[in-house]
């Protein structure tokens, strides 16, 4: 395949094949016996644009008719000239225009890519493949180079709806965990080029996958959280949490909620409230126990630390960051501590740093340090024989590789789980989970099949060879993912090849653990059914 | 033929500085960017201590000076042996090595040349006009670098070449241009060595053309060495169209942008610079953004 193949048009670019994908270990070392992802039903192929790898992400639908498409390339050229003016891309100029003139296409980021390696190097997987095309159509379409310049630097590419449409979908085949990135001597951030081509769909032409923008961004500004849960669910959450934590550990324990003038107001991914409310009902207890002081907002906004922004809208990433800034001041909390999860992590204590000014510039950490303070201080007393079963730990890339948060939560791991191993690559050479960038809420059509077959892949071969002396069935494992998003992909990783009826192997966070190795707790509070 | 070697080279140096210099002068003028960090090896395995976490925002701690030198070295060790290109493909990485070898020893050897040059047309009284008399004692560096730099350049860039024609993943993504720009580097490299073995082993007439240069009186140039000062010259003016201005911009890219932990403190410059930036107008046009709002209200209008 050639790169400006892209726009041709064709029924499928490229073919998912079960034999070309990477290997996984026992007990899944036979491909054929490999769940076949599913094939979109023939309506789904009339309405969306689905000719790039047959999988629908984002969902683009098919032009009317040819002024459409017309339109569709209009936008798309206005955006691409708006990625590259200061007034507009002052967010991500510098970066942008570094990556775009100085990659000298060595290729050496191809093997850090989990998509491209597990695809069996699919083409347009490749971290080069989809910033070269951009490259070219800036080229001719925005520098209108002339022919002879064109054809010198190989910026040969026809401009036309299929491209482009092929081109939004291939930014969601990258999960923007910059390991490419990582590896480039140049700094070349074929990650950030992903989410500028994500960006400009967004912003210009308005086009982004629902779960993150309508359901996600949108919600969360107007409804609270991009779960869905308004204020008032949120109570009666938080009445079930304290009632589970009673009968957890035998005493009830006050969760605070909106306390003016907490040293912290801790921000949880709501995903959490919903799917793994042990989570922070686990936070409520170390908290209690250590004598924290402590709260979680019922504002609007301030209940949920995600911020969906960071993966595809510079805008929608400034509203959420600021609305939760704005009720910390309001609050007036000492500081605001992101709970387990990564991209919230990122997003507002780092990125947000150059948005929040003035009273709006609250101190924001990562709950890591204070747990890792906790542990080793002696505040509360820990058994580590109650954690005495493999455990290994998944890096979130946003915690690790893109905050440099690395060793707290192996300190804690190495105290309280003896056990222990680490999976490799680990610390900031990890692999991503395959649900970054949004992946993990991602449930259109047969996306969520694709990253488990393809993204998550590595992961999953990862866990299962860090594990292989004791993949029995018979013991229990445990894959630490200090992350909602990366156990959102590593619960569906598992459900979809059955890795827990197969092996055994559980996943969870961290605070979990440390609850569960809490000396004075007469139950285990971890309790290995499957969720 | 001496007027036009001579206006050629006036013209290509001009142009790689203008050219050179309008790419700096974009970089610095670039307003602030979103902090966008990323953190290598180097990083996973060192004891956790609290002043090397980013897991604070600007208000509370930036990273230590011990970590701010360890990045200084970082840099300057992918600058001195390549590393990452040593770990990933092997092959890639001998013949690029010894290409930038030919590379930089080319420019060094050029410097040196035109410095020369420089010191015989300052200290002319003194030697009686005689160039060679004036830099005898740089014979013999000159020469080194001479026979280092163009067999580096033969070597590399045919290795080079090669390399990216028979690697698939390589071919694919390699233009015209960069082959264009190995053969330059070849007939140089190849030029100069003939010059160097056969006809001037000093390089001398290479010195006297800069002689003539800085005088702005052309001296008279034959041959090979014509040819060699003329690809010489071709090499400045292409390299701009190319991404080998990476030896500076790269410093941007990890100090300015991966490496980048300025924090925002209350009243300091970094926030000065981010209020001038949330003042822009913004004319994105999906649904969700008025456009010709300011950053500043676009953030605060909850839509």
């Amino acid at each position: 395949m050639r790169i400006k193949d892209i726009s041709k048009e064709s029924d499928q670019l490229v073919r998912i094949d079960p034999k070309d994908l990477v290997p996984l270990p026992y007990p899944y070392d036979n491909p054929e016996k490999d769940p076949a992802m599913r094939e979109l039903s023939q309506d789904q192929k009339v309405r969306y644009e689905s000719s790039l790898d047959g999988v629908v992400g984002v969902g683009i639908p098919k032009p009317q008719d040819k002024a459409e498409a017309e339109m569709f390339v209009r936008k798309f050229l206005s955006g691409l000239a708006k990625l590259f003016e200061k007034e507009n891309n002052w967010t991500f100029l510098q970066p942008l225009y570094h990556s775009i003139e100085y990659c000298v296409k060595c290729q050496i980021c191809n093997d850090s890519c989990p998509a491209y390696i597990a695809s069996g190097r699919k083409e347009i997987y490749r971290p080069t493949f989809r910033p070269e095309v951009l490259r070219r159509i800036i080229d001719k379409y925005i520098k209108k180079k002339n022919k002879v310049f064109l054809k010198l630097t190989g910026s040969e590419i026809e401009l036309n709806w299929t491209l482009i449409a092929r081109l939004g979908e291939l930014a969601y085949r990258c999960t923007l965990c910059r390991k490419c990135a990582q590896v480039c001597p140049l700094g070349i951030d074929n990650g950030l080029i992903s989410h500028e081509i994500r960006k400009l769909f967004s912003q210009e032409m308005g086009i982004a996958p629902k779960e993150l923008h309508e359901q996600g961004t949108v919600q969360q500004l107007k409804v609270g959280s991009s779960t869905g849960i308004n204020p008032k669910a949120l109570g009666n959450i938080i009445e079930f949490m304290e009632d589970d934590i009673e009968e957890k550990i035998g005493r009830r324990i006050k969760i605070p909620v909106d306390k003016k003038g907490a040293d912290i107001l801790l921000l949880h991914n709501a995903g959490e409230f919903m799917s793994w409310p042990e989570n922070t009902e686990a936070f409520a207890i170390i908290f209690d126990a250590a004598g924290i002081d402590w709260t979680l907002s019922s504002e609007t906004v301030g209940y949920d630390a995600v911020n969906y922004g960071v993966w595809y809208d510079d805008i929608q990433l400034a509203r959420v960051a600021t609305r939760q800034a704005e009720i910390a001041r309001d609050l007036g909390v000492k500081k605001i501590n992101v709970g387990e999860c990564g991209h919230a992590h990122k997003a507002m204590i780092v990125v947000a740093d150059r948005i929040l000014t003035g009273d709006l510039n609250i101190p924001r950490e990562s709950a890591l340090p204070i747990l890792h303070n906790i542990v080793t201080s002696g505040k509360i007393k820990l058994d580590p024989s109650k954690n005495n079963f493999p455990v290994t730990l998944h890096d979130p890339c946003n915690m690790v590789r893109l905050m440099g948060i690395v060793e707290p939560q192996r300190e804690i791991l190495r105290k309280i789980c003896p056990q222990f191993r680490e999976m490799e690559p680990h610390g900031v050479d990890n692999y991503c989970c395959g649900g970054g960038s949004g992946f993990a809420i991602m449930q259109s059509m047969n996306f969520p099949d694709w990253r488990s077959v393809v993204s998550g892949r590595v992961k999953l071969k990862q866990i299962l060879e860090v594990f292989q002396d004791v993949i029995s069935p018979d013991v229990r494992k445990y894959v630490c993912a200090p992350c909602s998003n990366c156990k959102g992909q590593i619960r569906d990783l598992f459900s979809y090849y059955s890795v827990w009826d197969d092996c055994s192997i559980f996943y969870g966070g961290l605070v979990e653990l440390i609850v569960n190795a809490m000396a004075d707790l007469e139950k285990p509070f971890i309790e290995w059914e499957w969720h | 033929m001496d007027i036009f070697l001579a206006l050629f080279t006036y013209f290509a140096y001009a142009f790689i500085v203008v050219a050179y210099g309008s790419k700096v002068i974009k970089y610095v003028r670039m307003p602030v960017h979103l902090r966008w960090e990323l953190f290598t090896s180097a990083d996973a395995s060192k004891p956790f201590q609290r002043d090397d976490i980013v897991a604070v925002s600007g208000q509370q701690a930036s990273r230590s000076n011990k970590w701010r030198l360890s990045r200084v070295w970082l840099f300057l060790r992918e600058y001195l042996w390549f590393p990452s290109y040593f770990s990933h493909n092997k092959v890639y990485w001998i013949f690029l090595y010894i290409a930038h070898i030919g590379f930089v020893g080319l420019i060094i050897f050029q410097i040196l040349c035109i410095t020369i040059a420089a010191g015989a047309v300052m200290f002319y009284d003194q030697v009686n006009g005689s160039i060679d008399n004036a830099v005898e004692s740089l014979l013999v560096l000159r020469i080194m670098l001479g026979i280092i730099s163009f067999a580096a350049g033969i070597i590399g860039n045919i290795g080079l070449m090669f390399y990216r024609i028979n690697n698939r993943d390589l071919r694919l993504y390699t233009p015209l241009l960069t082959f264009i720009g190995y053969c330059v580097s070849i007939g140089i490299s190849l030029i100069g060595f003939i010059l160097l073995a056969t006809s001037d082993l000093h390089f001398s007439g290479y010195v006297a053309f800069f002689v003539g240069m800085i005088q702005f009186k052309p001296t008279e140039i034959s041959g090979l060495l014509g040819v060699f000062i003329f690809l010489n010259a071709l090499h400045l003016i292409y390299l701009p169209f190319t991404p080998g201005f990476h030896y500076i911009t790269r410093a941007f890219a990890f100090f300015g942008v991966q490496w980048d932990t300025r924090p925002n403190m209350k009243g300091g410059a970094m926030e000065k610079a981010i209020s001038q930036v949330l003042k822009k107008r913004i004319t994105w046009s999906a649904p969700h953004i008025k456009a010709g709002q300011t950053w500043e209200e676009a953030t605060k209008d909850k839509k």
